[in-house]
């Protein structure tokens, strides 16, 4: 036979690699492809949501034109500024959450009581989630809410938002990010609660024979050992503030005066105010771009790092 | 770790306080769900913003959210789903994981590029194609058409977790059970599997709680209301023409303990397997 | 090897399953109310969680008239509902029956019944004279939706007259109301203001003299104050040719007349009238906090007593009043406020049963049962004119709404149905956003003019 071996070992891998690919990908063409090939079309055309072939105009570029490019001058300010407010947002929540979960985890694992209790109640944001829980913020961050209430009693008159944290437009997207932060957090925490029950102990061990302080073993070991899950956080608090949404719209619509709009919020009133699919389709896939990109970035500066 | 008998009081006593500090801030919104549920209407409605109920305790709204909610129907419903869903995201997404991370073929950087691409999709555009999709399959209306799009859309997430923890286990592992004599499959999942349990309890919970909470795509691809998940049930409690929160949050109440039950329990085991895996690495 | 065999095997097994699953279980389709068993049933669709006991209501008695069943679904939330029809509308999946908001060009009239040859004068006579706005295809939408780079296809081949839905239930703002307990208390009459001067005047009298706020509305959403109050003055004061120009770009807001209603409006705010928190606060919000006695006056509309009395309000302290006109308003005259068409009802093209569909609809818009089965179940104001008698079939606090609206068309409603009206464009959202500013101080009366002139004048240079 003129195969070799190695050839032949070759061939077989490859297989097997694709045996254990194979269900992902069939969901995937059965489920997923259409959907996205379908919506990246959509960016091209104007269409009102029925009967594709019969009523979609193509449009070439001028669904991107519109808000890119002054095609529209209200709708390419309106983009700009939210795609402004979703690198804002995502920026302030990253620079909270990674090193807040990180301790959190890193405490969590190393008490020797009440670890299951912590992490039942740090599990409660997750699945108390919704429309109700936009109330419990209004309630904290309103003109006669708690936080006011607080900073008043305590005679840290600076601190008192007149109008209330979501209702002044300074201070609006620092109450959003608050929200953000709390809500991202539990997700992150478990992330890096398995990835730290992933390190091996003798690595501490060690450390502490060489008489390094806990904040040198948290610098020194923890973090680096972390970095895969870091990077899968970063991604992930990316994505999220650039779809966010829905915690945007029912906290404060946009508002004050857009000072909260995203191109979430944006993306939703073409599609469904103004019945503008294509246009919607176009703001989602150009927002899609630029995370890519910034992925590809933050993906390469982790490795590079290592 | 070892403990250090003379700052064991001072450190854990500071750890316990930034613990308990956090804990407060997660457990305030729960609290306050609980608070409202047990309001009368008015208050519910007047008194919005206030865990605290101030016109009585009405334990009565919970005995009618449990008259008026076919529980056991909508649970049956819920738990089906996520259930499924959790065993299906884990099982086909840690074999793409597993393969991206130590089989060499072929491809396998685009199917890892593609992956991560897919979880930057932005959901809210490619919705109505979704719908058209399953339509076209004949899945409108089916508890098939309802879980599949769940899956693959929990798949990028999975995938891109999966393949990182895989990677960061030791590579010898694998040779040397190649040497042995074990299949690939045996390898996946006699090894690399069960010590992935970190993972599949993260990725299982966050997946159980996203299909048990999602109220968008059941919404959007059941026209039948005997299909519906516990939250979509809930959604139908109040058909008052001014909003009822008492009753929605007790309805939330009744739809969010079984995944708090089921977390609790999990976990026991979930920390049992983790130590049991410990040992064997 | 035998191993790897077993690897084949699971695998195959799990994509047999798969498809299984793809093809198999699609069978148990439950779609169409298919009539195998010689029963007519029809479904329905709404978004409304609210209106479905009215719904299901009048179709329980309707089953009795007629033998034929309806099956009333709501979808929510409002986002949900839209992708759902909009996808099952694409797929040829529409229920026979589809509540929808009643508004002009929707999008997809290709897939619904034609109604247009229904709607005589005798028919529409049936109804309160405005009721028909939201349904029926005006020239202005012709000529504006032809000229439209954004809208469909769809929306640009209607004809003028066309109509594709009934309007089932209406409602009316530009309503003040008055908590006179703080009034009372702040020395403050507790009669109607008669102009808007006087009426911030009063708002500035309870912010000085008591611990309450003057005024409070849902001004989370930027537009509320607007449409609800802000519009009316603006029309009262300059008058319908001069606030149309506004809307169709001949005027300019930064006119030393036409800024006047938005000065009053800064006015207000640096009055210190308005309550502090107002800019955050939901429709809702804003009559939670009116009811909790926070705040003395409170915009709102026909809805707004059964909200306040829902929310624990002693009711009978609180008066109303219709928004009061500026000093010097060339067009305050009898200003009235008209029932605005809010949702309507369309028949599915693909619908089995269109005739029974729309007997539906006239059972409940037409037959005075109907009606008031509905209305009272959904709690809405039905948009057919009513005689005494259907209207004494309602829910009284449903009469005291019918009976707070008048037919009779206001300034605002002859804006919006200027002849040769562009309609509101783009300019106007950026403008109530500005507005929201005024309130937080960020911008004053003058520069809000500004922007919006610069605005509609950019707006119009690039096509749109």
């Amino acid at each position: 036979m003129a195969i070799s071996k190695r050839k032949m070992n070759r061939i077989k891998e490859n297989l097997t690699g694709y045996a254990f690919c194979l269900p992902g990908i069939v969901l995937f063409l059965c489920v997923g492809l259409y959907s996205v090939c379908f919506s990246i079309f959509l960016s091209f055309y104007n269409w009102s949501g029925v009967d594709f072939a019969g009523t979609a105009r193509f449009e070439g570029l001028n669904n991107f034109k519109n808000f890119l490019a002054n095609g529209n001058p209200i709708n390419t300010k309106l983009f700009w500024t939210g795609l402004l407010h979703n690198l804002e947002i995502g920026a302030l929540t990253m620079v909270f959450v990674i090193p807040i979960a990180m301790v959190l985890a890193y405490v969590v694992t190393n008490i020797k009581r009440g670890a299951g209790f912590y992490r039942t109640i740090y599990f409660l944001p997750m699945v108390a989630s919704g429309v109700g829980i936009s109330y419990v913020w209004k309630g904290l961050f309103g003109a006669k809410g708690f936080l006011n209430t607080m900073f008043d009693t305590l005679g840290l008159d600076f601190l008192v938002v007149k109008q209330g944290m979501l209702g002044d437009p300074k201070t609006a997207l620092i109450g959003v990010v608050v929200t953000c932060i709390w809500s991202g957090i539990p997700g992150t925490l478990m992330l890096y609660y398995a990835g730290l029950s992933n390190i091996d102990n003798t690595y501490y061990e060690a450390a502490e024979i060489d008489g390094a302080s806990k904040v040198q073993m948290l610098l020194k070991i923890t973090w680096p050992l972390l970095k895969p899950m870091t990077m899968i956080t970063v991604i992930q608090q990316l994505n999220g503030a650039f779809q966010m949404f829905e915690n945007i719209w029912v906290l404060t619509g946009g508002g004050p005066g857009g000072a909260t709009d995203v191109v979430g919020t944006l993306i939703y009133t073409a599609a469904f105010e103004d019945a503008a699919y294509g246009r919607a389709s176009a703001m989602g896939w150009s927002v899609f771009l630029l995370t890519a990109v910034l992925s590809v970035i933050s993906i390469r500066g982790f490795k590079s790092d290592t | 770790m070892s403990i250090r008998p003379k700052r064991f009081s001072i450190a854990t006593l500071v750890k316990h306080v930034v613990l308990l500090a956090y804990a407060v801030a997660c457990f305030y919104p729960f609290f306050w769900m609980v608070g409202t549920s047990l309001k009368s209407q008015t208050d519910a409605l007047g008194n919005l913003a206030s865990p605290i109920p101030e016109d009585g305790i009405h334990f009565e709204n919970y005995a009618e959210v449990w008259e008026k909610l076919d529980f056991a129907k909508y649970f049956v419903n819920s738990i089906s789903l996520s259930v499924v869903c959790v065993l299906c995201v884990v099982v086909i997404y840690s074999m793409v994981g597993f393969a991206l991370a130590r089989i060499n073929f072929r491809g396998k950087n685009i199917v890892f590029a593609t992956y991560v691409a897919l979880i930057l999709v932005p959901g809210l555009t490619v919705q109505i194609p979704l719908y058209i999709n399953m339509v076209n399959l004949n899945l409108d209306n089916t508890f098939i058409g309802l879980l599949l799009p769940i899956v693959n859309g929990a798949g990028p997430f999975a995938v891109f977790m999966f393949r990182n923890y895989f990677m960061s286990m030791s590579h010898e592992l694998f040779e040397a059970a190649k040497l042995d004599g074990c299949s690939t499959f045996r390898i996946y999942w006699n090894i690399y599997l069960p010590l992935a349990l970190p993972v599949v309890g993260t990725i299982g919970v966050m997946n159980f709680i996203s299909s048990w909470n999602g109220i968008t795509w059941p919404m959007i691809i059941l026209r039948d209301d005997t299909r519906f998940t516990l939250p979509l049930a809930v959604m139908f409690l109040d058909q008052s023409a001014f909003k009822q929160w008492n009753i929605l949050m007790t309805g939330s109440l009744f739809s969010i303990i079984p995944v708090i039950v089921i977390f609790m329990c999990l976990q026991k085991s979930y920390i049992q397997g983790l130590s049991a895996g410990a040992v064997k690495g | 090897m035998k191993l790897k065999k077993r690897l084949f095997a699971s695998v195959l097994a799990g994509v047999m399953l798969m498809t299984a699953g793809l093809t198999g279980c699609g069978g148990s389709d439950g779609g169409s109310g298919g009539g195998d068993s010689g029963k007519k049933e029809m479904e329905l669709w709404t978004w409304k969680i609210a209106m479905t006991p009215g719904f299901e209501a009048a179709a329980e008695k309707f089953e009795e008239d007629t033998g034929v069943s309806i099956k009333v679904q709501a979808f929510s939330p409002d986002e949900t509902y839209k992708q759902k029809v909009t996808a099952a509308a694409n797929s040829g999946d529409l229920p026979d029956l589809i509540h929808w908001w009643a508004s002009r060009g929707i999008g997809f009239e290709n897939v619904l019944v034609n109604l247009t040859d229904k709607i005589t004068d005798d028919y529409k006579a049936k109804f309160s004279s405005t009721a028909f706005n939201g349904s029926i295809v005006t020239e202005n939408d012709v000529k504006n939706w032809a000229n439209d780079p954004e809208k469909s296809d769809v929306v640009k081949s209607l004809n003028v007259g066309d109509c594709y839905h009934i309007p089932l239930d209406v409602g009316g703002f530009f309503t003040i109301f008055a908590n006179t307990d703080i009034l009372e208390e702040a020395g403050v009459s507790t009669e109607a203001p008669k102009t808007y001067e006087e009426f911030i005047e009063n708002c500035k009298q309870v912010a000085e003299n008591t611990d309450y706020g003057g005024f409070v509305f849902g001004g989370g959403l930027p537009d509320v104050y607007y449409n609800w109050m802000g519009r009316a003055i603006e029309a009262m004061y300059l008058g319908v040719d001069k606030s149309a120009g506004l809307v169709n770009r001949t005027e300019k807001m930064s006119d030393p007349e036409n800024i006047k209603p938005l000065k009053m409006f800064e006015e207000l705010v640096k009055s210190g009238g308005i309550l502090d928190g107002t800019i955050s606060k939901t429709i809702d919000d804003g009559d939670q906090s009116f009811a909790a006695g926070e705040a003395a006056y409170l915009l709102g509309g026909t809805f707004t007593y059964g909200q306040l009395s829902a929310m624990g309000m002693d009711v009978s302290k609180v008066t109303s009043f219709i928004v009061p006109a500026m000093e010097g308003s060339v067009a305050a005259e009898g200003f009235a406020v008209n029932p605005d068409p809010l949702t309507a009802m369309a028949i599915s093209k693909d619908s089995e049963y269109q005739d029974e569909a729309y007997q539906f609809i006239q059972y409940i818009t037409e037959d005075p049962e109907g009606i008031s089965t509905f209305a009272n179940g959904a709690y809405v104001v039905p948009a057919a004119k009513l005689t005494d008698e259907t209207l004494g079939m309602l829910d009284p606090a449903l009469q005291d709404m019918y009976s707070a609206m008048s037919d009779e068309p206001n300034v605002c409603w002859q804006v919006d149905n200027w002849e040769g009206t562009i309609g509101r464009k783009a300019e106007w959202t950026e403008f109530y956003n500005d507005m929201q500013k005024i309130i937080t101080g960020e911008l004053t009366a003058e520069e809000v003019a500004a922007n919006f002139d610069k605005n509609a004048e950019a707006q119009a240079a690039s096509g749109n």
